[in-house]
Protein backbone atom coordinates (compact mmCIF):
# COMPACT_ATOMS: atom_id res chain seq x y z
CA UNK A 1 0.00 0.00 0.00
CA UNK A 2 1.98 2.87 -1.22
CA UNK A 3 -0.10 5.67 -1.41
CA UNK A 4 -3.71 7.10 -0.86
CA UNK A 5 -4.95 6.66 -4.11
CA UNK A 6 -3.71 2.75 -3.91
CA UNK A 7 -5.89 2.81 -0.39
CA UNK A 8 -9.22 4.05 -2.54
CA UNK A 9 -8.54 1.58 -5.06
CA UNK A 10 -8.35 -1.20 -2.76
CA UNK A 11 -11.13 -0.48 -1.00
CA UNK A 12 -12.91 -0.58 -4.17
CA UNK A 13 -11.84 -3.55 -5.47
CA UNK A 14 -12.58 -5.29 -2.32
CA UNK A 15 -16.07 -3.84 -2.17
CA UNK A 16 -16.61 -5.15 -5.66
CA UNK A 17 -15.41 -8.28 -5.18
CA UNK A 18 -17.15 -8.59 -2.00
CA UNK A 19 -20.08 -6.95 -1.22
CA UNK A 20 -23.35 -8.68 -1.70
CA UNK A 21 -25.75 -7.88 -4.64
CA UNK A 22 -29.36 -5.40 -3.88
CA UNK A 23 -31.10 -8.72 -4.22
CA UNK A 24 -30.01 -9.35 -0.66
CA UNK A 25 -32.24 -6.37 0.47
CA UNK A 26 -36.10 -7.35 1.29
CA UNK A 27 -37.73 -4.43 0.00
CA UNK A 28 -40.98 -5.79 1.49
CA UNK A 29 -39.60 -5.90 5.08
CA UNK A 30 -37.89 -2.33 4.75
CA UNK A 31 -41.42 -0.94 3.79
CA UNK A 32 -43.06 -2.38 6.39
CA UNK A 33 -40.76 -1.13 8.92
CA UNK A 34 -40.62 2.18 6.97
CA UNK A 35 -44.30 2.21 7.75
CA UNK A 36 -44.67 1.21 11.13
CA UNK A 37 -42.07 4.26 11.59
CA UNK A 38 -44.63 6.92 9.77
CA UNK A 39 -47.44 6.10 11.11
CA UNK A 40 -47.07 7.48 14.79
CA UNK A 41 -46.51 11.07 12.99
CA UNK A 42 -49.84 10.23 11.34
CA UNK A 43 -51.72 9.60 14.57
CA UNK A 44 -50.05 12.40 16.16
CA UNK A 45 -51.87 15.04 13.44
CA UNK A 46 -55.10 12.75 12.86
CA UNK A 47 -55.07 13.68 17.79
CA UNK A 48 -54.30 17.04 17.56
CA UNK A 49 -56.55 17.77 15.08
CA UNK A 50 -59.55 15.78 17.01
CA UNK A 51 -58.57 17.12 20.36
CA UNK A 52 -58.61 20.88 18.72
CA UNK A 53 -61.97 20.03 17.42
CA UNK A 54 -63.07 18.81 21.02
CA UNK A 55 -62.12 21.25 22.91
CA UNK A 56 -61.35 21.40 26.72
CA UNK A 57 -64.98 20.22 26.81
CA UNK A 58 -64.04 16.86 25.29
CA UNK A 59 -61.45 16.51 27.56
CA UNK A 60 -63.44 17.21 30.30
CA UNK A 61 -65.86 14.93 29.06
CA UNK A 62 -62.90 12.40 29.32
CA UNK A 63 -62.09 13.29 32.79
CA UNK A 64 -65.66 12.09 34.28
CA UNK A 65 -66.20 9.21 31.77
CA UNK A 66 -64.66 5.83 32.25
CA UNK A 67 -61.94 4.70 29.48
CA UNK A 68 -64.52 3.75 26.91
CA UNK A 69 -61.99 0.71 25.61
CA UNK A 70 -62.78 -1.36 28.43
CA UNK A 71 -65.33 -3.69 28.52
CA UNK A 72 -67.56 -3.22 31.86
CA UNK A 73 -66.41 -7.25 32.48
CA UNK A 74 -62.71 -6.28 32.62
CA UNK A 75 -63.18 -4.01 35.40
CA UNK A 76 -62.73 -7.21 37.91
CA UNK A 77 -59.21 -7.67 36.16
CA UNK A 78 -58.36 -4.63 36.58
CA UNK A 79 -58.77 -4.03 40.09
CA UNK A 80 -56.77 -7.72 40.35
CA UNK A 81 -54.05 -6.24 38.46
CA UNK A 82 -53.58 -3.87 40.27
CA UNK A 83 -53.92 -5.02 43.62
CA UNK A 84 -50.88 -7.59 42.14
CA UNK A 85 -48.68 -4.83 41.66
CA UNK A 86 -48.32 -6.01 38.21
CA UNK A 87 -48.70 -3.16 35.25
CA UNK A 88 -50.97 -0.12 35.83
CA UNK A 89 -54.21 -0.86 33.78
CA UNK A 90 -55.68 2.01 31.82
CA UNK A 91 -57.72 2.52 28.67
CA UNK A 92 -56.12 0.38 25.97
CA UNK A 93 -54.73 2.59 23.39
CA UNK A 94 -56.15 0.30 20.42
CA UNK A 95 -54.08 0.48 17.50
CA UNK A 96 -56.49 1.35 14.67
CA UNK A 97 -58.68 -1.97 12.66
CA UNK A 98 -55.87 -1.46 9.54
CA UNK A 99 -53.00 -2.54 11.52
CA UNK A 100 -52.18 -6.44 11.71
CA UNK A 101 -51.24 -8.54 14.57
CA UNK A 102 -47.71 -8.37 15.44
CA UNK A 103 -47.19 -4.70 14.10
CA UNK A 104 -49.25 -2.92 17.31
CA UNK A 105 -46.27 -3.07 19.50
CA UNK A 106 -44.06 -1.89 17.20
CA UNK A 107 -45.66 0.94 16.22
CA UNK A 108 -46.74 2.03 19.69
CA UNK A 109 -43.13 1.86 20.56
CA UNK A 110 -41.77 3.80 17.63
CA UNK A 111 -39.54 7.16 17.64
CA UNK A 112 -41.43 10.07 18.31
CA UNK A 113 -45.08 8.41 19.10
CA UNK A 114 -46.18 9.40 22.42
CA UNK A 115 -45.45 6.75 24.82
CA UNK A 116 -48.30 4.56 25.57
CA UNK A 117 -49.76 4.01 29.01
CA UNK A 118 -49.26 0.69 31.09
CA UNK A 119 -52.24 -1.95 30.21
CA UNK A 120 -53.58 -5.15 30.31
CA UNK A 121 -55.35 -7.43 28.12
CA UNK A 122 -58.41 -9.72 28.93
CA UNK A 123 -56.63 -10.95 31.83
CA UNK A 124 -53.20 -10.92 30.76
CA UNK A 125 -50.87 -8.83 32.05
CA UNK A 126 -47.36 -7.94 31.60
CA UNK A 127 -44.85 -6.19 34.12
CA UNK A 128 -41.12 -5.16 33.68
CA UNK A 129 -38.41 -5.28 35.74
CA UNK A 130 -35.17 -3.74 34.58
CA UNK A 131 -32.31 -3.32 37.38
CA UNK A 132 -30.40 0.10 37.89
CA UNK A 133 -27.38 -1.15 37.75
CA UNK A 134 -27.89 -4.21 34.62
CA UNK A 135 -26.05 -2.75 31.32
CA UNK A 136 -24.65 -4.62 28.99
CA UNK A 137 -21.06 -3.50 27.83
CA UNK A 138 -22.45 -1.82 24.99
CA UNK A 139 -24.45 0.10 27.35
CA UNK A 140 -27.93 -1.26 26.64
CA UNK A 141 -30.46 -1.54 29.71
CA UNK A 142 -30.84 -5.40 30.48
CA UNK A 143 -34.08 -6.79 32.55
CA UNK A 144 -36.78 -9.25 32.62
CA UNK A 145 -40.22 -9.06 31.17
CA UNK A 146 -42.85 -11.01 32.79
CA UNK A 147 -46.06 -11.95 31.37
CA UNK A 148 -49.24 -13.22 33.71
CA UNK A 149 -51.63 -15.31 31.53
CA UNK A 150 -54.97 -14.91 34.37
CA UNK A 151 -57.33 -15.58 32.42
CA UNK A 152 -58.95 -19.11 31.56
CA UNK A 153 -57.38 -19.21 27.57
CA UNK A 154 -54.38 -19.92 26.14
CA UNK A 155 -52.79 -16.35 24.62
CA UNK A 156 -50.43 -16.53 21.87
CA UNK A 157 -47.32 -13.63 22.45
CA UNK A 158 -45.18 -12.44 19.74
CA UNK A 159 -41.81 -11.61 20.70
CA UNK A 160 -38.75 -11.98 18.94
CA UNK A 161 -36.29 -14.17 20.91
CA UNK A 162 -36.85 -12.27 24.24
CA UNK A 163 -38.66 -8.61 24.21
CA UNK A 164 -37.25 -5.45 23.73
CA UNK A 165 -38.52 -2.24 25.05
CA UNK A 166 -38.00 1.56 24.01
CA UNK A 167 -37.52 4.32 25.97
CA UNK A 168 -39.30 7.61 26.75
CA UNK A 169 -38.34 11.15 28.07
CA UNK A 170 -41.44 13.68 28.43
CA UNK A 171 -43.73 11.30 27.40
CA UNK A 172 -42.31 10.54 24.17
CA UNK A 173 -40.20 7.61 22.67
CA UNK A 174 -36.42 9.06 22.38
CA UNK A 175 -35.12 5.26 21.74
CA UNK A 176 -36.38 2.35 20.24
CA UNK A 177 -35.34 -1.13 19.91
CA UNK A 178 -35.27 -1.60 16.24
CA UNK A 179 -35.79 -5.29 15.15
CA UNK A 180 -34.96 -4.94 11.56
CA UNK A 181 -35.46 -8.90 11.18
CA UNK A 182 -39.67 -8.75 11.25
CA UNK A 183 -38.83 -12.75 12.64
CA UNK A 184 -41.16 -13.85 15.52
CA UNK A 185 -41.74 -16.69 17.37
CA UNK A 186 -44.82 -16.83 18.80
CA UNK A 187 -44.97 -18.04 22.39
CA UNK A 188 -48.17 -19.96 23.75
CA UNK A 189 -48.91 -19.32 27.66
CA UNK A 190 -51.75 -21.08 28.95
CA UNK A 191 -54.15 -20.66 31.70
CA UNK A 192 -52.86 -19.53 34.92
CA UNK A 193 -49.08 -19.39 33.60
CA UNK A 194 -46.20 -17.22 33.76
CA UNK A 195 -43.29 -16.09 31.47
CA UNK A 196 -40.32 -14.60 32.21
CA UNK A 197 -38.45 -13.00 28.99
CA UNK A 198 -35.09 -11.36 28.95
CA UNK A 199 -35.38 -7.57 27.99
CA UNK A 200 -33.39 -5.99 26.33
CA UNK A 201 -33.32 -2.00 25.84
CA UNK A 202 -31.03 0.25 23.56
CA UNK A 203 -29.72 3.54 24.51
CA UNK A 204 -28.76 4.87 21.17
CA UNK A 205 -31.36 7.38 20.20
CA UNK A 206 -33.66 8.01 17.50
CA UNK A 207 -30.85 9.26 15.19
CA UNK A 208 -28.45 7.17 16.29
CA UNK A 209 -26.88 9.31 19.16
CA UNK A 210 -25.96 8.46 22.11
CA UNK A 211 -28.71 9.35 24.91
CA UNK A 212 -27.83 12.68 27.23
CA UNK A 213 -27.33 11.65 31.16
CA UNK A 214 -30.85 12.13 32.61
CA UNK A 215 -33.85 9.90 33.80
CA UNK A 216 -35.66 7.73 30.69
CA UNK A 217 -38.50 5.75 31.72
CA UNK A 218 -38.49 2.10 29.88
CA UNK A 219 -42.25 1.22 27.89
CA UNK A 220 -42.18 -2.11 26.83
CA UNK A 221 -45.32 -3.77 24.52
CA UNK A 222 -45.93 -7.22 23.39
CA UNK A 223 -48.51 -8.73 21.18
CA UNK A 224 -50.86 -11.31 22.32
CA UNK A 225 -53.89 -13.13 20.76
CA UNK A 226 -56.58 -14.94 22.82
CA UNK A 227 -56.27 -18.45 21.24
CA UNK A 228 -60.06 -19.62 21.67
CA UNK A 229 -61.22 -15.68 19.84
CA UNK A 230 -58.56 -14.81 17.97
CA UNK A 231 -58.79 -11.68 19.44
CA UNK A 232 -55.76 -9.36 19.07
CA UNK A 233 -54.62 -7.21 22.17
CA UNK A 234 -51.38 -5.13 23.41
CA UNK A 235 -49.73 -5.61 26.39
CA UNK A 236 -48.36 -2.64 27.62
CA UNK A 237 -45.71 -1.87 31.01
CA UNK A 238 -43.80 0.39 32.44
CA UNK A 239 -41.08 0.44 34.47
CA UNK A 240 -39.45 2.74 37.02
CA UNK A 241 -37.57 5.52 35.59
CA UNK A 242 -34.11 4.27 34.72
CA UNK A 243 -31.11 6.50 34.83
CA UNK A 244 -28.51 6.88 32.28
CA UNK A 245 -25.52 8.39 33.08
CA UNK B 1 -54.94 11.38 -0.77
CA UNK B 2 -52.42 9.40 1.99
CA UNK B 3 -52.65 6.40 -0.23
CA UNK B 4 -51.12 8.19 -2.83
CA UNK B 5 -48.63 9.86 -0.96
CA UNK B 6 -47.69 5.99 0.53
CA UNK B 7 -47.25 4.70 -2.75
CA UNK B 8 -44.91 8.04 -3.55
CA UNK B 9 -42.46 7.53 -1.08
CA UNK B 10 -42.88 3.10 -1.19
CA UNK B 11 -42.26 3.69 -5.14
CA UNK B 12 -39.08 5.84 -4.67
CA UNK B 13 -37.67 2.93 -2.06
CA UNK B 14 -37.80 0.34 -4.84
CA UNK B 15 -36.54 2.24 -7.57
CA UNK B 16 -33.70 3.12 -5.06
CA UNK B 17 -33.17 -0.35 -3.83
CA UNK B 18 -33.04 -1.57 -7.75
CA UNK B 19 -30.97 1.13 -9.04
CA UNK B 20 -28.74 2.25 -6.43
CA UNK B 21 -28.49 -0.99 -4.62
CA UNK B 22 -25.46 -2.59 -5.25
CA UNK B 23 -23.88 0.83 -4.40
CA UNK B 24 -25.25 1.20 -1.22
CA UNK B 25 -23.69 -2.17 -0.54
CA UNK B 26 -20.55 -1.39 -1.31
CA UNK B 27 -20.95 1.65 0.78
CA UNK B 28 -21.74 -0.25 3.71
CA UNK B 29 -19.34 -2.95 3.25
CA UNK B 30 -16.03 -0.76 3.11
CA UNK B 31 -17.62 0.72 6.24
CA UNK B 32 -18.42 -2.34 8.31
CA UNK B 33 -16.16 -5.17 6.56
CA UNK B 34 -18.56 -7.61 6.44
CA UNK B 35 -21.08 -8.65 3.78
CA UNK B 36 -23.71 -9.62 6.59
CA UNK B 37 -23.32 -6.06 8.46
CA UNK B 38 -23.27 -4.50 5.15
CA UNK B 39 -26.86 -5.64 4.87
CA UNK B 40 -28.04 -4.99 8.00
CA UNK B 41 -27.04 -1.68 7.87
CA UNK B 42 -28.17 -0.90 4.64
CA UNK B 43 -32.06 -2.08 5.70
CA UNK B 44 -31.60 0.12 9.01
CA UNK B 45 -30.41 3.34 6.46
CA UNK B 46 -33.65 2.64 4.08
CA UNK B 47 -36.10 1.96 7.41
CA UNK B 48 -34.57 5.17 8.97
CA UNK B 49 -34.80 7.35 5.98
CA UNK B 50 -38.01 6.15 4.49
CA UNK B 51 -39.73 6.48 7.98
CA UNK B 52 -39.34 10.13 7.89
CA UNK B 53 -38.63 10.53 4.06
CA UNK B 54 -41.44 13.34 2.77
CA UNK B 55 -42.48 12.88 -0.77
CA UNK B 56 -41.30 15.51 -3.38
CA UNK B 57 -37.14 13.87 -2.80
CA UNK B 58 -35.25 13.40 -6.27
CA UNK B 59 -33.87 10.01 -5.88
CA UNK B 60 -30.22 10.93 -5.95
CA UNK B 61 -30.98 13.36 -2.53
CA UNK B 62 -32.84 9.86 -1.24
CA UNK B 63 -29.71 7.91 -1.82
CA UNK B 64 -27.48 10.83 -0.36
CA UNK B 65 -29.44 10.61 3.01
CA UNK B 66 -29.49 6.93 3.14
CA UNK B 67 -25.64 6.90 3.03
CA UNK B 68 -25.80 9.34 5.59
CA UNK B 69 -27.88 7.05 7.55
CA UNK B 70 -25.86 3.95 7.15
CA UNK B 71 -22.49 5.92 7.96
CA UNK B 72 -24.44 7.21 10.97
CA UNK B 73 -25.79 3.73 11.79
CA UNK B 74 -22.24 2.09 11.09
CA UNK B 75 -20.67 4.92 13.36
CA UNK B 76 -23.36 3.94 16.05
CA UNK B 77 -23.06 0.16 16.21
CA UNK B 78 -19.30 0.55 16.37
CA UNK B 79 -19.67 2.67 19.44
CA UNK B 80 -21.38 -0.51 20.79
CA UNK B 81 -18.34 -2.55 20.50
CA UNK B 82 -15.71 -0.76 21.46
CA UNK B 83 -14.91 -3.00 23.94
CA UNK B 84 -14.55 -5.77 21.75
CA UNK B 85 -12.44 -3.04 19.00
CA UNK B 86 -9.76 -2.70 22.02
CA UNK B 87 -8.87 -6.10 21.84
CA UNK B 88 -9.72 -6.89 17.88
CA UNK B 89 -6.16 -6.73 17.12
CA UNK B 90 -5.05 -10.05 19.09
CA UNK B 91 -7.81 -11.94 17.58
CA UNK B 92 -6.88 -11.05 14.17
CA UNK B 93 -3.52 -11.28 13.76
CA UNK B 94 -2.40 -12.81 11.12
CA UNK B 95 -0.38 -16.19 10.80
CA UNK B 96 3.21 -15.42 10.10
CA UNK B 97 3.61 -17.40 7.02
CA UNK B 98 4.78 -17.49 3.95
CA UNK B 99 1.77 -17.06 1.45
CA UNK B 100 2.14 -17.09 -2.52
CA UNK B 101 -0.58 -14.47 -2.92
CA UNK B 102 0.66 -11.33 -1.76
CA UNK B 103 -2.45 -9.13 -2.97
CA UNK B 104 -4.60 -11.80 -0.78
CA UNK B 105 -2.73 -10.92 1.87
CA UNK B 106 -2.73 -6.98 1.88
CA UNK B 107 -6.12 -7.23 1.33
CA UNK B 108 -6.65 -8.89 4.42
CA UNK B 109 -3.94 -6.64 6.26
CA UNK B 110 -5.77 -3.83 5.09
CA UNK B 111 -9.39 -5.59 6.41
CA UNK B 112 -7.60 -6.23 9.67
CA UNK B 113 -5.98 -2.28 10.09
CA UNK B 114 -9.18 -0.83 9.44
CA UNK B 115 -10.94 -2.78 11.57
CA UNK B 116 -8.83 -1.45 13.71
CA UNK B 117 -9.84 2.18 13.34
CA UNK B 118 -12.55 4.07 15.74
CA UNK B 119 -15.76 3.88 13.79
CA UNK B 120 -15.44 7.78 13.24
CA UNK B 121 -11.73 7.15 12.24
CA UNK B 122 -12.55 4.86 9.64
CA UNK B 123 -15.98 6.20 8.27
CA UNK B 124 -13.47 9.77 7.48
CA UNK B 125 -11.40 7.16 6.16
CA UNK B 126 -13.67 5.65 3.60
CA UNK B 127 -15.85 8.52 3.04
CA UNK B 128 -12.35 10.42 1.87
CA UNK B 129 -10.89 7.92 -0.22
CA UNK B 130 -13.73 5.35 -1.18
CA UNK B 131 -16.22 8.21 -1.60
CA UNK B 132 -14.14 10.92 -2.95
CA UNK B 133 -15.96 13.07 -0.59
CA UNK B 134 -14.04 16.54 0.59
CA UNK B 135 -13.54 17.40 4.36
CA UNK B 136 -16.26 19.79 4.64
CA UNK B 137 -18.88 17.24 3.02
CA UNK B 138 -17.78 14.20 5.45
CA UNK B 139 -17.62 17.03 8.30
CA UNK B 140 -21.22 17.74 7.02
CA UNK B 141 -22.59 14.26 7.10
CA UNK B 142 -20.77 12.82 10.37
CA UNK B 143 -22.06 16.66 12.36
CA UNK B 144 -18.78 16.89 13.20
CA UNK B 145 -16.07 19.58 12.64
CA UNK B 146 -14.07 19.99 9.56
CA UNK B 147 -10.84 19.87 11.99
CA UNK B 148 -12.45 16.93 13.55
CA UNK B 149 -12.65 15.20 10.48
CA UNK B 150 -9.04 16.09 9.45
CA UNK B 151 -7.72 14.66 13.08
CA UNK B 152 -9.95 11.73 12.61
CA UNK B 153 -7.95 10.94 9.47
CA UNK B 154 -4.73 12.08 10.61
CA UNK B 155 -4.80 9.43 13.40
CA UNK B 156 -7.02 7.01 11.01
CA UNK B 157 -4.02 6.91 8.35
CA UNK B 158 -1.33 6.82 10.83
CA UNK B 159 -2.40 3.83 12.34
CA UNK B 160 -2.83 2.18 8.23
CA UNK B 161 0.70 3.43 7.61
CA UNK B 162 1.79 1.74 10.94
CA UNK B 163 1.54 -1.50 8.98
CA UNK B 164 1.00 -0.79 5.42
CA UNK B 165 3.76 1.06 4.25
CA UNK B 166 5.56 -1.39 2.02
CA UNK B 167 6.65 1.37 0.26
CA UNK B 168 6.63 4.76 0.66
CA UNK B 169 5.65 6.68 3.43
CA UNK B 170 1.97 7.35 3.49
CA UNK B 171 0.93 11.05 4.09
CA UNK B 172 -2.33 12.78 3.56
CA UNK B 173 -1.81 14.01 -0.06
CA UNK B 174 -2.76 18.42 -0.73
CA UNK B 175 -5.59 17.91 -2.66
CA UNK B 176 -6.24 21.46 -2.72
CA UNK B 177 -9.57 21.32 -1.03
CA UNK B 178 -10.50 21.61 2.50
Amino acid sequence: MSSFDDLGRALRDDAAANAPRASVIDVDAVAHAARARRRPRQWTVGTLSVVAALGMGGLALQAVTPPTLIAASESADTATVESAGGADVLSQPQAPETLGDGERSVTLLACGATAPEPSSFRGVTLSVDVPQSARMADGDLMGVATIANSSSDTVSISAPAGASGSLAQGGVIVAESLDASGVEQPIELGAGDRLDLPLRVSTVGCEGEALAAGGYSVVVALDVVMASTGEAGVLIATAPAVRLD
Amino acid sequence: MAQKAREGWEAMLATLVAERGDALLRHAYVLCGNPDDAADLVQAGLVATFGRLRNGFAIEKAEAYVRRAITSAYIDRGRRATRWRATAHLHLTPELVDAPDTVTDRRLDLKAELDGLSPRERACVVLRYYGDQKVDDIAADLGISPGAVKRYLSDGLAKLAASLSDGPALTEPRRGHA
